[in-house]
């Protein structure tokens, strides 16, 4: 079973996304900011295999807050395919570039179910892109 | 007695005296006195270079006298008045005729040529019983004598005129050309017409003399018994072509036979020796000569004496007739030249009335190269003067319409508030000027910072309505405390530039809006879509209700997704509407704006002050953003500094916009005087929709779209609070190598 991480600021949201991943066989964790992200890493109870970050959370950079978990992470865990999702569709290119060296894909507000079903069915490799 | 005004002394008089004048005459006089011999018969005739240039310097009275004064002299040699009255006569019609640029020659040759033959025809006439060859050998004598003393005097009055204050002589400062012409002409021909007839004179009695030799020693020879006594008979003379006239007679008949033969007297030895030397007294002297048989043979050498007059005449005619040439010539040549000065004062006149000066036929290829050249060089400057014209008045409209002012020396003096510099003009010339400020601006002149490069804007005069004008200021000089060079212009916001950017800043708020839309309803969009799905997924019975619960469900679901599909194309608009990037400077988009915004902070009394370095790179940015950027945050902070007047700042409004490059980057720092940023907003400032200002007052948009069009050509933007708590400090950063 996938073993997810959810980081969102919008709460309902938050809760929304676990629900359904919930609903779609996989075990999910939310966090409201890298803070909480790297709590419930440290106290999860199994390794995560995909974290799913918003990229413009309320006080920071979602592509800082991977980066960070990224650096922070301990050795002995499998390292998570890190994704970033946001709503905006104005990004440059350099921030495309910046965000596809970080992480393995962004995607789109709102993600289709079709999407977020291949996330939790591990269709979507640790490498794969969205 | 008054200074200024002194009569001559008796030293000065006697200075005043021509002594030089006077010393030629009293030489002239005392010269005349004797009988002055150039050759046989031919006596030397000074006064004409007395009394002509006596005319020429001192008019007809002193001329007269002078005439008089050196004719006189003379009856004691010549022993008639003819030499008076041919003086006076001569004296008259020269002042009658010598107008304008006639030469004394000229007129002389006239007079001659008419008074003269009067004096032959008398001389013909016969009161004194001379011989009309030697009649015609005086008249001729007199005449080319005349003439050369007239050319001499043209010569000398050309180079020596009358002193007109001491009554002197001095030298002519200027010489007439054609003056000069005429008495080198005259000169040269009735020179060489007096040499020859002068050399002609002194060989012809000599020959006659040999001749009278060798008739009387033909006459020897003859036998008188061959001619009958008293007939006249022709007698070949050896070494000659012409023959004698002989009579024997016998000897107490030799005066009758001598007045026969035309003669008045014998040769016999009773005549002087220079009587003897004249061809007069040839033309009137039979030779005798004691023939064999006692008679008395009469010879009259009259015949050769007249053909050797002949000769002389025949040589004279082709020098008299080149002198008539000659004058001839000279007419046409002083013509010419009056002709080719009349050209050059026409040429002159339009010189001086700045007129382009015609091409015009000048008979002298000297001249004419000059007047050509003269004329080109003229009618080129008359064209550059036209365009230089033109120029000025396009700058006088220009400096007009604009209120463009160029100078040096510029400084702000803050003791009385006056721009002081130095205005440099083409027709004035250096002036010291000044422009009095507005009160509201006089801290804004004052803080300018001492850079090589200042920008400020500034209102002249102290009207609330006064007019805004922009100082640029180039090269400071420490020493000082001015800047070298700068200029002012009167800032004028044009109408059609006033459209285009309202109807920017329209277009890039609803850019802005369509961006702030889609991007808003994403995340609700997607918490429904979530919501949705979850509901439909907790829907486990297959029960009516429930299928009809999950159709609901699917609605939710394809609506979302409908909705989601507008929002994606609307946000397409907004990168459309900032346009496309283009190598732009970045003051220029700044100066775009503060013209955009000047009326807004004219009226609000703000002063705006922008320093920028001498150069900056240009970078590929798209320049209606970056305006809109400036517009947003000149309008954010004049909204601020009125909400801080609200609340009770009453210090100066300003606001200042510092260019710099640093490193790989240009920064633009907006530093106002407003209220600054509560520290509630600090971290949404940049959100979509996020505003402090009052409902209908602000969008909340500016920041997020300024944000987008930062974050688009990779560069930074942050709003700060002032370090000292007064206002908000706005900072970009555009990267040199701008990333597209």
């Amino acid at each position: 079973m996938r073993h997810l991480l959810i980081i969102e600021d919008d709460d309902d949201l938050r809760t929304e996304l676990i629900e359904l991943i919930e609903a779609l066989g996989a075990r999910a964790i939310g966090a409201r900011s890298g803070e909480e992200a790297l709590t419930a890493l440290d106290t999860a109870s199994c390794s995560v295999d995909v974290i799913l970050c918003d990229l413009r959370l309320k006080a920071e950079s979602g592509l800082d807050v991977l980066r960070m978990l990224r650096h922070r992470r301990s050795t002995s865990m499998t390292e998570p395919t890190m994704y970033l999702m946001t709503g905006h569709l104005d990004l440059t290119a350099a921030a495309l570039s910046d965000i596809a060296t970080t992480t393995s894909g962004l995607f789109t507000k709102p993600l289709r179910t079709a999407t977020l079903r291949a996330l939790v069915a591990s269709q979507i490799g640790s490498t794969g892109n969205a | 007695m008054a200074a200024g005004l002194s009569f001559p002394t008796l030293a000065a008089r006697r200075r005043a005296m021509p002594f030089v004048p006077l010393a030629l005459l009293g030489l002239v006089i005392v010269l005349s006195g004797h009988r002055l011999v150039a050759a046989p018969g031919f006596e030397l005739i000074l006064a004409p270079f007395a009394y002509l240039p006596a005319w020429r310097w001192y008019g007809l009275r002193v001329a007269i006298a002078v005439a008089v004064a050196t004719t006189l002299p003379t009856l004691a040699w010549f022993g008639q008045p003819v030499l008076i009255a041919a003086a006076l006569g001569h004296i008259v019609v020269v002042d009658r005729f010598c107008r304008g640029d006639r030469s004394l020659s000229t007129v002389t040759v006239l007079y001659s040529a008419a008074v003269g033959s009067v004096a032959v025809g008398l001389l013909l006439h016969n009161p004194w019983g001379t011989r009309a060859e030697a009649a015609l050998i005086a008249f001729l004598r007199t005449v080319l004598f005349t003439i050369a003393a007239a050319a001499i005097s043209d010569a000398v009055v050309l180079f020596i005129t009358r002193d007109p204050a001491r009554g002197g002589l001095m030298r002519q400062p200027l010489v007439s050309l054609t003056g000069a012409l005429d008495a080198l002409v005259s000169l040269a021909i009735a020179g060489a017409a007096m040499l020859f007839l002068l050399g002609e004179m002194r060989s012809v009695p000599a020959r006659v003399l040999r001749f009278a030799e060798q008739a009387r020693a033909s006459a020897a020879v003859v036998p008188a018994a061959d001619v009958p006594t008293g007939r006249i008979r022709s007698l070949p003379v050896p070494g000659s072509r012409d023959a004698v006239r002989l009579i024997h007679v016998p000897q107490v008949d030799t005066a009758s036979a001598a007045a026969r033969l035309g003669c008045h007297r014998i040769d016999d030895g009773t005549a002087s020796a220079i009587e003897r030397q004249t061809i007069g007294y040839w033309l009137t002297t039979c030779v005798a000569q004691r023939a064999p048989d006692g008679h008395i043979a009469i010879v009259s050498p009259r015949p050769f004496v007249r053909a050797t007059m002949v000769g002389v005449f025949m040589g004279l005619i082709p020098l008299l007739a080149y002198l008539l040439l000659a004058e001839l010539g000279l007419v046409a040549f002083r013509h010419a030249i009056r002709r080719s000065v009349a050209v050059w004062e026409d040429a002159l006149a339009h010189f001086d009335r700045h007129a382009p000066i015609p091409p015009a036929d000048v008979p002298f290829s000297e001249t004419h190269t000059l007047l050509d050249r003269f004329a080109t060089i003229n009618n080129a400057l008359l064209a550059s003067d036209h365009e230089r014209q033109r120029l000025a008045r396009a700058v006088d409209e220009l400096r007009t319409t604009m209120g463009f002012k160029v100078f040096s020396d510029v400084r702000y003096d803050a003791a009385d508030g006056t721009l002081r510099f130095v205005k440099i003009d083409p027709q004035h010339g250096r002036r010291e000027m000044s422009l009095p400020v507005h009160p509201a601006d006089r801290p804004t002149l004052a803080n300018l910072d001492a850079h090589n490069d200042v920008m400020a804007e500034f209102r002249v005069g102290s009207r609330v309505e006064a007019e805004w004008h922009l100082l640029l200021a180039h090269d400071h000089d420490p020493a000082f405390e001015r800047w070298r060079f700068g200029c002012v212009v009167r800032l004028r916001t044009a109408k059609a530039f006033q459209t285009e950017m309202r109807h920017h800043a329209r277009l890039m708020e609803l850019g802005g809006m369509a961006s702030a839309l889609s991007h808003e309803l994403r995340q609700p969009l997607f918490t429904i879509a979530l919501a949705a799905e979850n509901g439909r997924l907790s829907l486990t019975q297959s029960d009516e209700t429930s299928q009809r619960a999950v159709q609901k469900f699917d609605r939710i679901i394809e609506q979302v997704e409908r909705a989601t599909a507008i929002v994606e194309r609307t946000s397409g608009y907004a990168r459309l509407e900032r346009g496309g990037s283009e190598p732009i400077s970045i003051v220029d988009a700044i100066q775009n704006a503060a013209r955009f915004m000047r009326p807004v902070l004219s009226e609000r009394d703000i002063a705006l002050r922008i320093t920028a370095p001498a150069s900056l790179p240009i970078l590929e940015l798209p320049r209606v953003g970056i305006e809109q950027i400036v517009v947003n945050a000149l309008q954010n902070a004049a909204d601020s500094i009125d909400t801080a007047r609200a609340a009770g700042d009453a210090g100066p409004a300003r606001i200042a916009i510092d260019l710099a490059q640093r490193d790989s980057t240009v920064e633009v720092v907006i530093d106002d005087t407003g209220t600054g940023l509560a520290d509630a907003v600090a971290g949404t400032a940049f959100d979509a929709f996020s505003t402090t200002k009052p409902i209908g007052k602000g969008t909340g948009l500016g920041l997020f779209v300024c944000r987008q069009i930062m974050d688009e050509v990779g560069g930074s933007i942050a709003l700060a609070n002032k370090p000292d708590g007064r206002g908000a400090t706005l900072t970009l950063g555009f990267p040199i190598d701008a990333r597209r």
